[in-house]
């Protein structure tokens, strides 16, 4: 069910008035036949069984991997990935498995599939004490964040689940932001996306015969419809969560001011930048540290770390060489960034770098220059790769003949 | 500025967005035809 | 509200008071909105229903007190590019000509509406004066997709369902249940009728405090049913080549019998007859003119037969024949009249209404030509 549909909003009325009073099983058997329903009405009957199977996986592989070492828990890393990639369908390696692309669609399942990492990360680590089922199943299911996140923690969920929000999150005023937000959302992505929907890239576009700077500008026009459909995605389910008595962590925060590749992670799908931080770089940044010949060089463990988890990323958002390319290309703009930064501290000192970083001019070149990489790198987000080389051949020629 | 006075202006901003999402929402609906 | 009011331990209050203002915040909006939109179709004469004409059939205003002095223009496209109501009212002093042609609209349609408007709106909804501007495709009930305006009646009417295979179908009560839905289901296309009604009165304002704006076509254009074509929709050898392709209704047009569907084509216009002469409405028709390229492309004598059958039917009613008025340069395509043309036929056809208006004193149905 579409998100402006009248299903949609007695689904979040529903949630809104009953969950916050019903108590104990009644309350998780709701909650439950509302996401159901929910996530019902998008998988459908071919693939709910398979993505509630996969949860139910990711499930046991938790419950296996607590407390029985390294090997259960790379097992259970391996099993959950091998079925993702068989689910997701890769097209930009070797092929996995003939067919698997169009054997179900579920929407989410990327979301769902780092949610079961964290989970099972954590419950082998003990940093989950308790897994419960009742609360795994909503929290995987939870129609708040299926879709498209925001990718809560399990810790956080289950304790807002029991404890709920401290009395502040419960007055008239505060009830009355989160639906202005839910409103906010909703005109962000059913009014003010579509109006951009027209002018942005797309993939078959006759790249040869359109002027440079037309396409320079469906380029931006790309990476505001992207923000203004995502954000407002996000603040929809924020909003409805917040009236349902729960906090889910913020994904955007004024990305257009961000002033590197660094802090625009930080600002755009945030919960995702985290969550890589966590069970991706953290983890091979120290191994990393820790290995022959790499270690001794402090910065190349951090580029190799950051590359690898910039891959990842790509890889994650799609199935094709494209979203490769993109990761590498976020992966090598953060080292450069990185170089960068450390360079300038080692040259200024940390504090007149900081105040040189702060000046007006500074500031806004910066700014401009992060708004004009990452618009360009999103090209290839809609485009294939030779798409994109096409367009960066256009864009290139264009610009030198503006030069001259 | 007072509790009152805020919660009202907040009504209004909610009443505009309403308006704009009644007025230019993507609703779905029935198109019988492009007319000509 | 202050924080003297008390918290409930859940919020459930605070929860129904925000979800109840929401609705109620819609409510309003909707109601500010479709009181803007009627002050546009009653004070203004604004026409709100650019894309989906047949809509402005379920809005009471649009109706009701409405049909004194009335002309209601009804037929296909053609008729509503070709017959302009602001050209027949200079012509026609006293009549109020009402734009109500539709898109595909055929002569079915047509008689579906008249009833509508009599049985939904009632006596005080009937036109003095219809003006019908016909085609060979509305007269021979041509279609490649279902009526619209049978659609459009089944999904959005609050008032009537269409039922049965009949020339006409019949229009039959909806059920509480139906009306419900239907409500629901028109209410849904309110936005496209509430963003027309804004600009119709923003354009209007626009033009009082600057007049020289009303020559801006975006200070009237909204509001109004003709789209006032302009230039051409492509070459003439596409427009050829259109008239032409196989599965488009003109193949069926060029090669349909006047003379086998006679009965059926009989039936009907002795039903609009009946309808005129029971409620008194002067009626004039016009066969709306065809380029060239389109007339050499009837079958030998189907033209010919189509004319005579309807002159035969409609019998005294005064006809005008404007088949050859335009020359091809005064088409936009293969069918629809450009701006100046559609001009020049409303003069005509507002001489021709002049010569045969009965006198107003003794109003009476269409006499000889």
């Amino acid at each position: 069910m579409a998100l402006n549909t009248w299903q949609f909003f007695l689904l979040a009325i529903c949630a809104v008035l009953v969950i916050p009073v019903a108590r104990g099983w009644f309350r998780v058997a709701v909650f439950l036949a509302l996401n159901g329903a929910f996530v019902w009405s998008y998988w459908g009957l071919a693939a709910t069984p398979v993505a509630v199977g996969y949860c139910l996986t990711g499930y046991v592989c938790a419950r296996l991997a607590r407390g029985r070492g390294t090997g259960a828990l790379v097992a259970s890393l391996t099993l959950l990935t091998a079925i993702f990639v068989y689910l997701r369908g890769y097209t930009s390696g070797p092929s996995v498995a003939p067919g698997a692309a169009g054997l179900v669609a579920v929407a989410g399942l990327s979301f769902l599939f780092f949610k079961m990492i964290h989970v099972v990360v954590d419950t082998a680590s003990g940093s989950i004490e308790e897994l419960s089922l009742r609360h795994y199943l909503n929290y995987c299911l939870n129609f708040t964040t299926v879709l498209m996140g925001p990718i809560q923690r399990y810790q956080d969920f289950a304790a807002q689940w029991e404890g709920g929000l401290p009395e502040a999150g419960h007055s008239f005023e505060v009830h009355m932001d989160a639906a202005n937000r839910v409103l906010r959302g909703l005109l962000k992505a059913f009014v003010l996306a579509p109006f951009v929907a027209p002018y942005v890239l797309r993939p078959g576009l006759p790249i040869e015969s359109l002027g440079g700077g037309e396409l320079l500008l469906k380029t931006y026009a790309f990476y505001v419809f992207l923000y203004l459909d995502f954000s407002g995605y996000c603040d929809i389910m924020i909003g409805i969560a917040c009236l349902m008595g729960f906090r889910l962590p913020e994904n955007f925060q004024f990305p257009f001011l961000s002033r590197n590749v660094s802090a625009y992670w930080l600002r755009v799908h945030r919960s995702l930048t985290l969550w890589l931080t966590d069970y991706i770089f953290t983890p091979a940044y120290r191994f990393a540290l820790q290995a022959r010949g790499l270690g001794a060089y402090g910065f190349l463990a951090l580029a190799a770390s950051l590359l690898l988890t910039m891959l990842v990323a790509g890889v994650w958002h799609g199935t094709t060489l494209n979203f490769v390319v993109f990761g590498l290309i976020h992966g090598v703009a953060l080292v450069l960034v990185r170089g960068y930064e450390q360079v300038m501290t080692r040259w200024l000192g940390r504090a007149r770098f900081r105040r040189f970083e702060e000046t007006p001019y500074v500031a806004v070149a910066a700014t401009l220059l992060t708004y004009n990489f990452t618009s360009l790198a999103y090209a290839f987000f809609v485009l294939d790769v030779g798409e994109g080389v096409r367009l960066f051949e256009r864009l290139a020629v264009t610009a030198v003949r503006f030069a001259l | 500025m007072t509790d009152t006075r805020r919660i009202a202006l907040k009504l209004l901003w909610m009443a505009a967005l309403i308006g704009m999402l009644v007025l230019f929402g993507q609703v779905r609906h029935v198109f019988i035809y492009q007319a000509f | 509200m202050s924080s003297s009011i008390r918290r409930s331990d859940n919020g459930l209050r605070s929860r129904l008071a925000v979800v109840a203002c929401v609705g109620a915040l819609l409510v309003s909006v909707h109601l500010v909105l479709e009181g803007a939109a009627r002050f546009a179709e009653r004070r203004l004469g604004a026409f709100l229903w650019k894309q989906q004409d047949y809509l402005r059939l379920f809005s009471a205003e649009n109706y009701v007190g409405k049909g004194a002095g009335r002309l209601l223009i009804y037929g296909p496209s053609e008729s509503r590019e070709g017959l302009l109501p602001e050209e027949i009212e200079r012509a026609v002093p006293g009549f109020k000509p009402y734009q109500h042609s539709q898109s595909i609209g055929t002569l079915e349609d047509g008689l579906l509406v008249l009833e509508y408007i009599e049985r939904a709106y009632g006596r005080s909804a009937i036109p003095d004066a219809l003006l019908l501007g016909i085609t060979t495709r509305f007269i021979g009930d041509i279609r490649v997709q279902p009526s619209p305006l049978q659609q459009g009646i089944n999904l959005y009417s609050p008032h009537f369902r269409v039922e049965g295979d009949g020339h006409p179908p019949a229009l039959v009560d909806r059920s509480r249940f139906e009306l419900v839905g239907a409500r629901f289901a028109l209410l849904g296309l309110q936005p496209d009728r509430y963003r027309r009604g804004i600009l119709a009165i923003a354009g209007r304002a626009a033009t009082q405090v600057v007049p020289t704006l009303s020559a801006q076509r975006w200070t009237w254009e909204p509001a109004v049913p003709a789209k006032y074509l302009m230039g051409k929709w492509n070459t003439e050898a596409a427009t050829k080549k259109w008239l032409t392709t196989p599965g488009n209704f003109w193949d069926k047009v060029h090669a349909w019998d006047p003379e086998r569907d006679r009965e059926r084509v009989t039936h009907e216009l002795r039903l609009l007859l009946d309808y005129t002469a029971r409620h008194h409405v002067q009626l004039y028709v016009v066969n709306m003119p065809e380029l060239s390229w389109n007339r050499d492309l009837y079958l030998p004598g189907r033209y010919e037969s189509y004319l005579s059958l309807v002159k035969e039917a409609l019998g005294t009613t005064p006809f005008l024949d404007l088949r050859t008025f335009l020359a091809n340069a005064d088409f936009w395509d293969d069918a629809h009249p450009v701006w100046p043309a559609g001009i020049r036929v409303s003069r005509r056809v507002g001489e021709f209404i002049a010569e045969h208006r009965p006198d107003r004193t003794t109003p009476t149905p269409g006499r000889n030509p």
